[in-house]
Order: structure tokens, then sequence, then C-alpha cells
């Protein structure tokens, strides 16, 4: 162990050392620990930051969900639309000097799917397509199983970042921790639960072209410090510790941004935002009513205010602004209107003696469960626990630490819990809504809507699509097993003196554009 | 050991007075012990009076009313949710006094009888008992307290079962040693031979003899039963929002450390007053009960 | 002697095997999946789940779980991390320096600060300095450290910012959670220490010396401090234990990292080889801790040797 342990030493008394950033050298208050810097076996949405300056995508995916040329040139599908071809750029190596080309991209896929390899949410975002073929030396062809219109949105999220296959090969189970990209900047050092540190990649020079960045990066070095605790992260920031920083609390947000001393950057994650699917399954929210009955006394923009000082645009949809299918009237479906939802307890068959609603000499109790590491769900549950509360339901809460709030919401034992799910294609959806899957924590089905997602993932033509979506948006809101709470941002701050920071489609921040004025 | 080493007692005035009262009398001139006393009822008279004090109710929310700063209408100011303070530390203050009484009254029970039964039995029984006692004395407390938690859910109860059997070990190891001494004593061999069963023996014989000792360890325990419960609901497991609880409050209040300061100094500093009372009493309570230990 | 040291080993041993059974079982009770829990809320359908549970061995039996992490740990192999996908004991080097700074600084501190109080409310007994030294012995084991750590970040890294919010490794982070956790065990050094210097001062031969005619520092110096030597060292040896669960809460508070923050963030995550290993360790040292000073013990007073 001694031997081990004198690394880890050196590298903590570096860490002291490099406290403070010097030009060109940007310090990042990252907010959570990650798994690993794997793109195919991290499970957590925020390494996807990290990985996208590390590794490059086939494609780029820019903030509105355009798809763009990065690693591939152009592509075409196939009128079946079971087929896709990448033609690669031919200029581009690893960060270890391996050459970019098919045989790469295929290695990658291969690796992705291998029997050995513990994927996570890579092998999801393959879906049916996770064939691939060099069918000339840079030219890739993708086969699906079945038509699968979200793959090139997908193509375009880091955890399908493309890996050296020298690295692959050499560093099997090891190789989260040593990553070897082909983006803006090179991976120096990992310091578990401390500190992650990338430098400048000098041969860089094919960023996605509306970025209108040519070569490599402008800044020499980035060190992620992860600092979990939300106070302590925004004291480095304000103290000049770090130069930008991730998660900033509501309320810090709302004092440091009306300073005017920071620039803003509210990067838009993009899928289903935050929100509470209402178990359709579980006594008393098994009657539409009620459901509605909690659709109604819900005070969106009151429930922000509360839980986090107001920063947040609310949500009234499933789908989050700026996606396909996104629907822009559904504002006005659920106005808050506690009248409105005590008369809907009361055609249900409730009654009300003043404090709590009976039926058949039951109370009108409900359970809303958070994860109690995360200080916005938590402040989210306990608001909608006061809406409730304030037209006479009997809401208790729970707070659960994650692995059990899990296992309570897969088995349907909680009426209500804030949740996030992170996709940048509407199809995000069929995990929430298809039966049998895991997350279906409203524990509800509907044949009409069962077969709108499938015609969803097997449509190609946009308007067609998004169609589609709009009805799936009518069918859960009108059947009330979805509460959207707001928008999902990541409150990003940055000093002034760093321009350029921006974030790919589904809500990455990425430094290759950055830079910081002397 | 003491704080305060008890003044000179003059019984002269005393005479007149019952043996209970004298007793009672001459135990408060003990500095610490009536100097804990007077912290702690003054406490409990602020958490039992708490309707009186203030018309607030603890979970009301109000958006508009957020992280006030302490003013006339709000003596200790607001929280995230618009709702009042000190309505929520004075009512947080039962949860936590009640919770901390419950863990070292159900410890010292379930400790006791344990400790009893394996001092007393001795032999196999005796020998797996002490050695599960061993075994848990050798976790760090709190990560017992985590662990359990976590198998049982968070919640109250849960927290308060969590630290209490924390407690079992450090009782069992006490009444143990005082069991096996006091059974190796003539007049137990004697009730036995007149025909006592265990459990009587236990119950007439031993229980009495070791009761000074175990009234001395809760009071020495009972601070920091305070100290884990309220630790646990600062880690999160330990009441469920919207009820108060000290440590509850001060976990909501560390996030915004350093834009309401009154969300943590406040409900820290009722907690502080309450285990120093609490330990001044034990302090006092143990010099007076248990004359061998003072110095 | 030889027998003694043996049997304390062995007794440390038997401790390390039980420990471990009883976290291996008591992790499985706690509900939730682990696997379930590595992959959170993202992209979890069923047949990557069921993947990753046979590549992860977790579809086995629990007693075949326990034989094979047990017949790994005797080859010195603690394991995988599921949730670091890294080998335990790596995240075990990169932690513990930390968590040995803290605790050893914390240590150093609780001691010193403790001797001082106690040894000052000793000699003066009965006086002010007595009463104060007390009184504030009594505040400090009163005043939980999770609250005292967050007024001192409110006092010192934020009013008056002369240490560091983050608790890194160096002298500005190190500072203020060393001083949160050494505080609140100084009130039960002074205590100990006051009342050993008094029974130390009440035996003969320091009556004698006293008689004699030497000097009161003399006597102090000589007699006094060198009988109270022994309960000091009893007092490391409780505290190393107490200060390693504290570091559970004050690594928290401080966003340090550590073994605490490992431990509680592989409890919540359930990542079970990393809880087990960490917890063990714990243990041990624990009770390696108590073992060395029980050894020191002879050198002290040759009287305990004869024994």
């Amino acid at each position: 162990m001694t031997s081990r342990k004198l690394p880890a030493l050196l590298a903590a008394a570096g860490l002291c050392l490099s406290g403070t950033a010097h030009a060109n050298e940007l310090v990042v208050g990252w907010a959570e620990t990650n798994d690993t810097l794997n793109p195919v076996t991290t499970g957590k949405r925020n390494v996807g930051p990290i990985l996208s300056n590390i590794f490059d995508t086939l494609v780029w995916i820019s903030p509105d969900f355009e798809v763009e040329p990065l690693l591939a040139e152009s592509w075409t599908v196939s009128d079946d639309g079971l087929t896709y071809v990448f033609k690669l750029r031919e200029d581009v190596t690893f960060h270890d000097g391996t050459p970019f080309n098919a045989a790469a991209v295929v290695s990658n896929v291969e690796y992705i799917t291998g029997e050995n390899t513990q994927s996570k949410i890579s092998l999801g975002l393959l879906g049916p397509c996770a064939h691939a073929e060099a069918t000339g030396e840079y030219e890739v062809t993708f086969t699906c199983d079945e038509i699968y219109a979200p793959l090139l949105a997908q193509m375009g999220e880091p955890y399908l970042g493309m890996q050296s296959p020298a690295a692959i090969e050499e560093y099997g189970a090891e190789l989260g921790q040593h990553p070897v990209g082909t983006g803006p900047f090179k991976f120096v050092s990992w310091t578990p639960s401390q500190s992650i540190v990338l430098e400048k990649n000098p041969d860089y020079n094919w960023m996605a072209a509306s970025l209108g960045h040519d070569g490599p990066a402008a800044i020499d070095k980035i060190t992620f410090q992860i600092v979990p605790n939300p106070q302590s992260r925004v004291q480095q920031f304000q103290s000049g510790q770090s130069q930008v920083m991730q998660q900033t609390p509501g309320l810090y947000w709302k004092t440091l941004t009306a300073s005017g001393k920071y620039t803003e950057l509210p990067v838009e994650i993009s899928g289903l935002g935050i929100f509470a699917p209402i178990n359709a399954s579980l006594f008393p929210t098994d009657d539409i009513l009620v459901r509605k009955a909690i659709m109604y006394a819900v005070d969106q923009k009151a429930l922000i205010q509360l839980a986090e000082a107001g920063v947040y645009p609310p949500s009234y949809t499933p789908l989050s602004v700026g996606m396909l299918g996104h629907d822009e009237d559904a504002e006005g479906k659920y106005p808050y209107d506690p009248e409105k939802a005590k008369s809907l307890l009361t055609e249900a068959g409730w009654e009300f003696d003043g404090t709590t609603w009976t039926k058949d000499g039951k109370t009108l109790s409900v359970k809303i469960t958070a994860i109690s590491g995360k200080a916005h769900y938590m402040a989210q549950a306990q608001a909608i626990q006061g809406f409730l509360s304030e037209i006479g339901f009997d809401a208790q809460f729970e707070a659960l630490n994650a692995p059990a709030w899990l296992d309570l919401n897969i088995d349907g034992g909680s009426t209500l819990t804030p949740s996030q799910y992170i996709g940048v294609d509407p199809d995000a959806l069929h995990f929430w809504f298809l039966p049998d899957q895991y997350f279906n924590w409203s524990h509800w089905t509907n044949d009409e809507l069962t077969d709108l997602i499938y015609q969803g993932r097997s449509e190609l033509d946009h308007g067609k699509r998004a169609a589609i979506y709009q009805k799936i948006q009518d069918i859960l809101l009108d059947n009330a097993v979805i509460l959207p709470i707001r928008q999902n941002l990541d409150l990003t701050l940055a000093d002034k003196s760093v321009t350029g920071i921006t974030w790919s489609g589904g809500g990455f921040q990425y430094f290759g554009a950055a830079s910081i004025a002397e | 050991m003491a704080i305060a080493e008890t003044l000179p007692a003059d019984d002269s005035g005393l005479a007149a007075k019952t043996p209970l009262t004298v007793s009672v009398l001459r135990a408060f001139r003990h500095r610490s012990l009536a100097a804990g006393t007077l912290i702690c009822v003054v406490l409990a008279a602020l958490v039992i009076c708490a309707p009186l004090l203030t018309g607030f109710d603890p979970a009301k929310q109000s958006a508009m009313e957020t992280f006030q700063a302490p003013s006339l209408a709000h003596p200790m100011g607001t929280d995230a949710f618009g709702r009042d303070m000190m309505a929520r530390v004075l009512y947080g203050g039962r949860v936590t006094m009640l919770a901390s009484l419950a863990v070292v009254v159900m410890g010292a029970i379930a400790g006791t009888i344990l400790g009893l039964v394996a001092g007393y039995a001795g032999g196999a029984a005796g020998f797996a008992i002490m050695r599960l006692v061993d075994l848990l004395l050798a976790f760090p407390g709190i990560l017992l307290a985590l662990a359990i938690t976590a198998i049982l859910g968070p919640g109250l109860v849960n927290g308060i079962i969590a630290i209490s059997i924390i407690l079992v070990p450090v009782y069992a190891r006490l009444v143990e040693g005082a069991t096996r001494e006091i059974r190796s004593l003539p007049f137990v061999d004697a009730a036995i031979v007149l025909g006592a069963g265990p459990i009587r023996v236990m119950a007439t014989h031993i229980l009495p003899n070791v009761m000074s000792s175990v009234i001395v360890m809760t009071t020495t325990w009972l601070g920091v039963a305070a100290l884990w419960i309220t630790a646990l609901g600062f880690i999160g497991l330990g009441v469920q929002p919207p009820q108060p609880e000290w440590g509850a409050i001060l976990n909501d209040g560390q996030m915004f450390l350093t834009l309401a300061w009154w969300m943590t100094v406040f409900p820290g500093v009722f907690l502080s007053l309450f285990i120093i009372g609490v330990n001044l009493m034990g302090d006092g309570l143990r010099d007076v009960l248990d004359p061998t230990i003072a110095d | 002697m030889l027998s003694y040291v043996a049997g304390r080993l062995a007794a440390i041993v038997a401790l390390a095997f039980g420990i471990s059974g009883l976290v291996f079982l008591m992790l499985r009770l706690i509900p939730g999946d682990p696997v379930m829990a590595l992959l959170g809320t993202q992209a979890a359908n069923p047949e990557v789940v069921e993947r990753l549970r046979r590549q992860l061995g977790l579809d086995e039996s629990m007693a075949s779980q326990y034989v094979t992490w047990l017949g790994n740990l005797f080859r010195g192999d603690f394991g995988y991390s599921y949730g670091q996908q890294r080998p335990v004991s790596e995240l075990i080097a990169a932690n513990f320096p930390a968590t040995l700074q803290l605790t050893v600084c914390a240590l150093f501190l609780s001691v010193l600060l403790g001797l001082a109080i106690g040894i000052v409310a000793a000699l003066k007994r009965n006086r002010a300095a007595d009463t104060l030294g007390m009184g504030l012995a009594l505040a400090l084991m009163s005043i939980p450290s999770f609250w005292l750590g967050l007024l001192l970040i409110l006092l010192f890294a934020v009013t008056w910012p002369i240490f560091d919010v983050v608790g890194g490794t160096g002298f500005k982070g190190v500072v203020l959670p060393a001083v949160t956790l050494a505080l609140g065990t100084v009130g039960f050094n002074a205590r100990f220490i006051r009342s050993s210097v008094l029974s130390a001062q009440t035996q003969k031969h320091v009556i004698t010396a006293r008689a004699k005619g030497l000097s009161r520092a003399t006597v102090f110096l000589r007699h006094v401090l060198r009988n109270s030597l022994l309960p000091i060292l009893t007092v490391v040896g409780i505290q190393v234990g107490n200060l390693l669960s504290g570091t559970v809460v004050v690594e928290t508070v401080f966003s340090r990292p550590g073994l605490g923050r490992l431990l509680v963030d592989a409890i919540l995550s359930k990542d079970y080889l990393t809880v087990q290993a960490v917890v063990l360790i714990i243990a041990v040292i624990y009770a390696g801790a108590n073992f060395v000073v029980d050894l020191c013990y002879p050198l002290l007073d040759p009287r305990i040797a004869r024994r």
C-alpha cells in the first residue's frame, strides 16, 4: 500500500499548490464526483460535459438541436431508414497519435456492444443500430434492425465519443482512468473525488463549424475541482478560487447575477425537464379526478419561487423547450386553480370536513418522495407538499437515498416524486411511458400512447414526428399522469474574463472555443 | 471530574424537612446540577409553551416571505419556504428533546436487559452476547447509525431506534460486569437456594444494585444522544419535512449559510444550550448519586 | 508478553472477521438495487440492467458473493468499486492521506489544548481559572461539530476570508476542519487530564517530594506530569477512534476528500465493495490504535510490565 499512497500524497500536495489559476488556465467548480472518464461505461449524466471536451462525436448537436458535421463530414440515410453511411474526416488523429478512420469507429461500436464491457448510457443510445462496418477507409456504415429516428441526434451525445482503439486495447478495465479521444483537450490527471485536469490538444483543428473557432483551444489547461457542497462551490467561485461554477443554487444565482459581475450561462439540459410522474396505480391517484386535482393545485411559478428563488422557467409539458414536438400551448391546460381542484375532489366522491378529505372511511393521503442528497428535489417535493396540504391533502413526505428511492418508485410505492430525464430526442418519453419500462413511474399505460411512441420512433419526417409527439403530450396531460415542474437548466456562472463557453445540444458545457482575457 | 465541587453541606436548617426534600435540596446545592436544571427547565418551558409564544404554524409555507431577516414579526427570520424560524425552532425543540430522551430510555432498557442476561447466565450465552457487544463497540457509532437508518429507512422513529441500538452495547457491558460481580455474592446464592427463579433474582436482587450506575450512565449519555440524533437530522436521515427538528433545521440552513445566517445560528444556539444543560445536569447527578467517582 | 501480543493480534483478526460478516449482511439488508443505483435515472432499459448485473457478479447468491470477497481479501484484493470503476485499494490510497492528515492534526490540537486546559484547571483547583476551564471544556463537549464547522466557515472563511472554504489538503484548507474536529474532543481530554493530575498530586511520593522542599515547578514536572503521561496515552487511544468517526461529519461539512466521505457516499450509493473495505480498515485502525497504546504502557510504567 505504501508505494501506492505516495503518488496520491504527491498529487494532493500538487493540488494545493495549483489552487490559483494562471493566465490561460481555468478552474471550474464541478458539482458531482465522477464514476469514470470512459464514455461507454459512465452512468452519470454530469460526466457528459467533461467527456465532450476530451472526446469528439461523429456529429455535433448545436444548442438548438441542429445536427452538424464533426468527425463525420457528411452522411446519408437510405430510403428505408435502416442504413446510415458516414463519410469521415481524414485529418484527425487521437491524442495518442493513432489515426482516426472507419476502423476506429467500428472498434468503438464493437467495444460498446462487447460482452465484457459494462456499457451503460452509451448502449441505450445506439438503440437497434449497434452494427457498424467499415465500407471504406474513411466511410462507415451503420445498419439498424428497425427504423430508429433518434439515432442521428443521439450520435452527438458525448457518451458516444470516439475513443482511441489503441487505448481500448491497452487499458482494458482501466480505460476510464486513461481517456484518449480526439477532442480539444487531452487528459492529464484525475484524483478521485478531488479534481480532473485537462490540457490543450495542440493538434486540434476540427471544431464544429458553427462554433466559429479554428485551430486548437485558446485555454491551456482546465482543472475541474469537484466540490459537491453547493455552499462551498459558491464560496470558492466568489473568492476567485474558480472562474467557472456549475449547478449554482437558485438563490445564489439570483444574488450573484444581480451584481452584474459575472457571465450567466443557463445551460439548457434537454429531455423531459424536471417533472413528477403521478402514480396512477396507487390509491388515491388511481382516480383520474384526483390526479387532475393535483395538476390544478400546484402552481409551477410559485413552486419555483419557493423551492429555487424563482430563477427557473416553469414547464407545462413533458418535452422541454426547443425539443422536436415541444407543445407551446400546454401552459393553459392546467392553470393554478385550487377551487377547481377541490370541486374535482368533490366530484370524485371525497368529502371535506374543513381539515381532511375522506371517502369510504379513507383519508386523502399521498406520499411524496425525493432523493435525500439532492437539495433541489427536496425543495421541490416540499413545495408540492405545501400546495397539496393547502387544499386539504394529507401529504406525507419521505426523503430516501438514491437506491432506495429508485426501488420504491419502480415498485410503485410512492405517489409523486420530482425527477429528471435527459435526452436529445423526444423518444426519451418511451422510458417513462411504455409498459415494462423501469421508469414507468406513473404505472400507467395506454394502447394508443404505446402505438404513438413506436410510430414516433420510426417516423423520419420531422413534421410528421412533431405531430405525433404533440398527440403524445396531449394524452399524457389529459390523463394527468405527469406533473411538469420546470425547465432543466444547469445554472453555470463564469467570470467576466472568460468568454466563449458554450454547450452542445442536450446541455454539455464545452470549453473548446472559450478564451480568457488577459 | 465535575465542573464545580460540591459545596460543604450544612444541614442544620434542613433538619425539620422530610428526608426526600433534604436530599433534593442538598443535591441542588451542587452548582452545575442547579445550572443544568435551570437551562433545561427554561428550554423545556419555551418549547412546551410554543403555541403561546408564536402564532405561526411551523409548516406553513409562504412564497412571499422567503428568507426574511429577523424582525419584529419574525424574531428569528424566515426560511427558504417563508416559514417562521421561531416557530420552527420552538416546535423543533420538542422533537429533539423528546427524541433524545426516548433514545437513552430505550437504549438503557434494552442494554440493561441484555447485560443482566449475559452476566447472570454466563457460559456460552453470556460469551456470545458479549462478543456481539464487542463487535458493535468496535464500530464508530455514527456509522452504525447511518447503516441502520439506511436499512430501516429514514424517519424520526427509525432514527431513534438506530441511535438506541448504538447505546445498547454500552449499557450491556456496564451491566454485565456489575451483574457478574453481584451474582457471586452470598446473598444471591441464598435467594437461589430459597427457591427464587432467575427472573425474580435478577429483578429483585441484582437490578436494584446496578440501577444507580445505569442512571448515572443515562445522564452522561443523554447529551451524546442529543448530539447523535441531531447529527442524523443534519445528514437528512432523521425527521422528514416539514416536521421541524433542530438537526434538520440546521441542514436546511447550511445551504444558505452566507445569505441567511439566522437559519443556522438560532437553531444551533438552542441545540448547544440544550446539550450544555443536559451535560451540566449529568455531571451534577453523577457527583450526587455516585460519590465514588467524585475526586 | 509474547503470548499477550499474539492473543491481542488474534483478537483483532477475529474482530475484523466478525465486522466483515456483519457489514456484508447489513449492506444487503439496505433496500435498493446497486445496479439500478449505478444507472440512476439514465437510460436504464431492462436488458442493460441485467447485463450489468451479470457482469458485476451480483446475480450470484449472497453466500458465494461473500466467499468470493473473502477469498480475494486474503490475496490482498479489495475488489473493484462499482461506483467509481477503479480498484477499491486505489480509492483508499487516494483518500487515506487526507483523512490521516486531518486526524493527526486534530489529535495533536486536541491533546495539546486538553493538556493546557486540564493542567491549568488542576493547578488552580477551585479557583476562577478552574471553573472557567472546566466550563469551557463542557461547552466544547456540548457544541455539535457540524454546527461549529458551519460557524467557523461563516466567520473565518466568509466574513474574514482567512482560510479556504473548500477544505483542500494545503495548510489553509486543513486548519478549519482540524479545529472543528479537535474542539469536540478537547473537553473530554481536559477533564480527563485535570482529574489525573489531581490524583497524581495526592500520591505519596509527590507529597514526600514537596515535604523535601523541592520547588513547586520541579515537583510538577518531575513527579506529577510524569505520572499523568499514562492517562494521556489512554486519551490518545480513545480519541483516535472518536476522531476517525468524527471525520465522517467534518469531511462532509467542509467538502474535504477522505475516507469518511468516501464511506458515506459509498453507503448511499450501495457501492458494496467500497463500504466493506473502508469499514474494515476503520475498525482495524481503531483496534490497532488501542493495541499500540496498550503496548506502550509497560514502557512508561514498569510496574505493568512485571505483571
